[in-house]
């Protein structure tokens, strides 16, 4: 059937590729060069010449370590003779959480479950050399290299012994067999959490990843913005819109957008928060699931509003959400923690002080004391008071103490906000001398 | 669903008939629409929703995944205590497993450790060869956090340990996001926010579809009734579960007078003269529960006021236990120097002092520990006749400690064991009533 893209249609498609290209990012890889070029060469010297090495890429959260190794290995792989020389096992430290676990795991990957069987191995050691034994092909000097990556490495620190760090490194060592281990962590002070006898067999290669932060010639701004530009645009690499008259409207359409003064602000307010680019993304990703039939076109206004969601404090809203009473609670713990300079507060204090206020002010309605307490205790359930030292049976409820951890600016900020609070509960929450 | 139609437009329908089972969500049910988008569009890898209790988070998630007929799984983490007993349920439903004797309550799967899971789901059939989308609700996920530390950043990042883009959690709460950041190492899921219902409007239109089936009684004059009772309640409390049960609860009440034949129906005014008093005194018991819905005889307040009565004496304690307890009170409550001026029959002159401030901030403190030799000193004052002190009277105050209305305070010292009293005022009143003993009398407090 042939018939031409429908704007809904269209639109759907671009939606789809968009979020694809948020959501899924290539491989293709940027910046970095040098350290990518350092950690290529000793992937590839595994591979090829059957050297063992280790490395531990270190850099800080969404700075792309993950991706420049993916992009290493998968440009490795793309090589013929890749998958006879060696393999790659991928470990984990937030779902590997102990080395036993790990072992298995590795066992898996390597397609050895079969050769392990029911052996039972003496150590650690014994049943990693059978593994790396096992390898060994027909031509008795030449044994399949095997790349391990250890992503969450600092975890792998917390296991027992770090018998698996101190066997892997044992062996990257001794040259018992080809094997690159390569760490990924965004500890700096990852070599301190290592054990003498681990760290004097790891070879000391750290590769640092920073984001870059001084660029030459260009702005931090400006290459955020060149990013935004380069996510939202239709490449004629992205197959799924074969209109053109449509990708060349919404591509004319993204460049007047992000030439638009809000927008600017939006992005610029965003990048000084938090300039990793996972946050983009997932901003992004909010901006253009907006798009759909009756909202066909991306607006500056979109922008506003969904960072008007995104930057809004989430505590301030759960108050705005509670009932009268409870923030008539909120109030009393605020002023108790500022006349009182932070010290805990327990709720005999905080009842003792929303009596007072009842009492001078007959029109808020009585309730009994056990709601009160009921009151509270959702205030804590909502962790709003935080009891200090752990709910305890020893000591009465009432009087437990508990830290309040909204700031006064967050409370009046709440009250400002509550639809149909009476005026003497917010003349109450301006000043405390009531 | 509607083979014929556009997927769009299956999806603006489905949409629709959504926001008419759900009223006044609409926002945020196009907002989560929008996000997970039409089948073959990718998932963001984790979505937070928070909001108040009963503000429909797990009831519009779960109608949207249903509509959808994506596979899901929704599983309560309070029930599920445990990493196995999460994994489970997460497997079992996504792959429509279910357990029955037939198959002997066999699991799709049984996982031990998130790395079982991980590649239970790489192996699935359903999830990573017919690459369908799957959604996993983690419903009250505050709960994760006392779970093994891994587990909750792991979740978080299932998509990139499965290496399956079709995966999503969606992580529903009432706590905010901020007090799951125990430790470093999380993937920002997409927050949102489910805002209480804060209209007076948005509440009625709620309250009303428990309006009671039979055609016995009009909407207008449940209307009516509904206004009339959030009038009272709302500013009390917001939690809609809460005001539902107790608006079922009252109702009889406000239709009795009509039942009786002594008003009509639209006799507005009348009605509510007749119903408010009930309204006030069921405001009293607001989320104590003392008396369950239906079935039971109508709550009046003298039962729900005593039954803090009923629960000191259920505990019948003996003769000298009560004087214990008694004794254990003062010593908590009154500070060791007003013994004298207390206890002592001539104390000399009595001078006034200006402590009230201190004395007011000592109380709010709560009950400060005591020796035992003080405690006994007490108690020979208060008994007023001679006992002998002998091993079974003191056995007594550790069957108090045992009953937690005492509670031993620091290591365990022989010689000299301290305790402090965990009892309030009403208990220890209603004690010191049953031995015609006035408290008030001996508290420094009272003075």
């Amino acid at each position: 059937m042939d018939r031409t893209l429908s704007v809904e249609d269209g639109l759907v498609l671009c939606r789809k590729t968009i979020k694809r290209k948020l959501l899924l990012p290539t491989n293709e890889f940027s910046g970095h060069e040098k350290e990518r070029s350092h950690l290529s060469d000793l992937v590839r010297r595994t591979v090829e010449m059957g050297e063992s090495n280790s490395a531990l890429l270190i850099g800080p959260r969404g700075c792309g370590k993950t991706a420049l190794l993916n992009s290493v290995i998968n440009e490795l792989k793309n090589e013929k003779s890749f998958h006879e020389k060696a393999f790659v096992v991928e470990l984990n430290g937030l779902m590997h959480t102990d080395d036993r676990l790990a072992l298995k795991d590795a066992t898996r990957q390597m397609q050895l479950e079969n050769a392990v069987g029911n052996k039972v191995f003496g150590s650690f050691a014994e049943n990693l050399t059978f593994l790396l034994q096992c390898l060994k092909s027909g031509n008795k000097d030449r044994s399949k290299s095997i790349i391990f990556i250890l992503d969450e490495f600092d975890l792998f620190c917390n296991h027992h012994n770090q018998t698996l760090l101190y066997n892997l490194f044992n062996v990257a060592q001794s040259a018992q067999a080809p094997i690159c281990v390569v760490g990924l962590t965004c500890r700096l002070d990852v070599m301190e959490l290592l054990e003498k006898r681990v760290k004097s067999r790891f070879s000391h290669r750290q590769i640092f990843i920073f984001p870059d932060t001084c660029q030459k010639e260009q702005s931090v701004f400006e290459v955020r913005m060149a990013l935004l530009k380069n996510l939202l645009i239709l490449s004629e690499d992205d197959v799924c819109v074969d209109d053109a008259v449509f990708s060349y409207c919404w591509n004319c359409h993204v460049e007047d957008l992000c030439t638009e003064e809000p927008v600017q602000n939006v992005m610029r307010t965003i990048l000084n928060l938090d300039n990793s680019e996972r946050t983009l993304r997932s901003f992004l990703l909010v901006v253009i699931s907006r798009l759909s039939d009756t909202h066909p076109t991306l607006t500056a206004e979109d922008f506003l509003q969904v960072h008007k969601l995104w930057s809004r404090d989430a505590k301030v809203a759960m108050v705005e959400g509670l009932s009268v009473l409870e923030l008539c609670l909120i109030i009393a713990m605020k002023h108790q923690t500022e006349i009182y300079e932070g010290e805990p507060l327990n709720f005999e204090m905080v009842y003792r002080r929303y009596c007072k206020f009842l009492s001078q002010n007959s029109t808020v309605q009585n309730v009994e004391r056990p709601v009160v307490l009921k009151a509270f205790e959702h205030l804590e359930s909502l962790e709003l008071v935080v009891p200090i030292g752990g709910p305890s049976i020893h000591i009465l409820k009432e009087f437990q103490l508990h830290r309040f951890v909204l700031t006064s600016q967050q409370v009046s900020d709440a009250v400002k906000r509550y639809q149909g609070l009476p005026t003497e509960v917010s003349q109450w929450a301006a000043s405390s001398y009531q | 669903m509607f083979p014929h139609m556009d997927a769009a437009v299956v999806t603006v329908i489905m949409q629709k008939m959504l926001c008419q089972d759900i009223p006044c969500r609409n926002y945020q049910i196009s907002c989560i629409m929008e996000l997970i988008g039409q089948p073959g569009e990718p998932l963001p890898p984790a979505v937070f929703v928070y909001g108040h209790t009963a503000t429909g988070k797990t009831l519009v998630v779960s109608h949207i995944l249903e509509a959808l007929q994506y596979s899901h799984a929704v599983v309560n983490c309070i029930e599920c205590y445990m990493p196995q007993l999460l994994f489970e349920p997460i497997l079992n439903k996504i792959h429509g497993h279910e357990l029955s004797c037939a198959k002997k309550y066999v699991p799709y799967a049984s996982c031990d450790y998130m790395m079982d899971f991980v590649s239970c789901l790489r192996d699935s059939k359903i999830v990573a060869q017919e690459k369908k989308p799957c959604i996993i609700v983690l419903d009250k996920c505050e709960k994760l956090r006392d779970m093994d530390a891994n587990l909750l950043p792991a979740f978080l990042r299932l998509q990139e340990l499965t290496k399956l883009n079709n995966i999503c959690v969606f992580f529903l709460s009432d706590v905010v996001w901020e007090k799951f950041r125990i430790r470093e190492g999380f993937q920002e899921p997409i927050q949102i926010h489910f805002p209480q219902y804060t209209k007076v409007d948005e509440l009625v239109e709620i309250l009303l579809r428990d309006h009671p089936p039979g055609g016995r009684w009009p909407n207008d004059f449940y209307c009516s009734y509904v206004k009339l009772f959030l009038g009272i309640f709302q500013r009390a409390c917001r939690d809609l579960n809460e005001l539902r049960h107790m608006a079922q609860l009252n109702f009889p009440k406000y239709c009795d007078p009509v039942l009786k034949g002594e008003t009509q129906m639209d006799d507005v005014n009348k009605l509510w003269r007749h119903v408010t008093p009930h309204l006030r005194s069921s405001l009293a018991q607001l989320y104590l529960r003392t008396v369950s819905s239906y079935g039971q005889e109508e709550p009046t307040k003298s039962t729900a006021l005593s039954s803090s009565a009923t629960y000191v004496l259920s505990f019948d304690l003996p003769y000298y236990a009560k004087f214990f307890l008694i004794a254990s009170y003062l010593a908590s409550y009154n500070p060791a120097k007003a013994d004298r001026r207390l206890f002592v029959k001539n104390h000399g002159k009595e001078r006034k002092k200006k402590q009230q401030q201190k004395k007011l901030a000592e109380q709010l403190l709560g009950p400060k520990p005591f020796a035992l030799d003080r405690l006994l000193a007490i108690f020979y004052a208060i008994i007023g006749e001679d006992v002998n002190l002998t091993a079974s009277l003191l056995s007594q105050m550790s069957s108090l400690v045992r009953l937690q209305l005492l509670t031993a305070v620091g290591d365990d010292n022989i010689d000299l064991p301290r305790y402090k009293c965990a009892v309030d005022f009403e208990f220890i009143n209603t004690v010191a009533r049953t031995v015609n003993f006035n408290i008030q009398k001996y508290l420094y407090e009272f003075m």
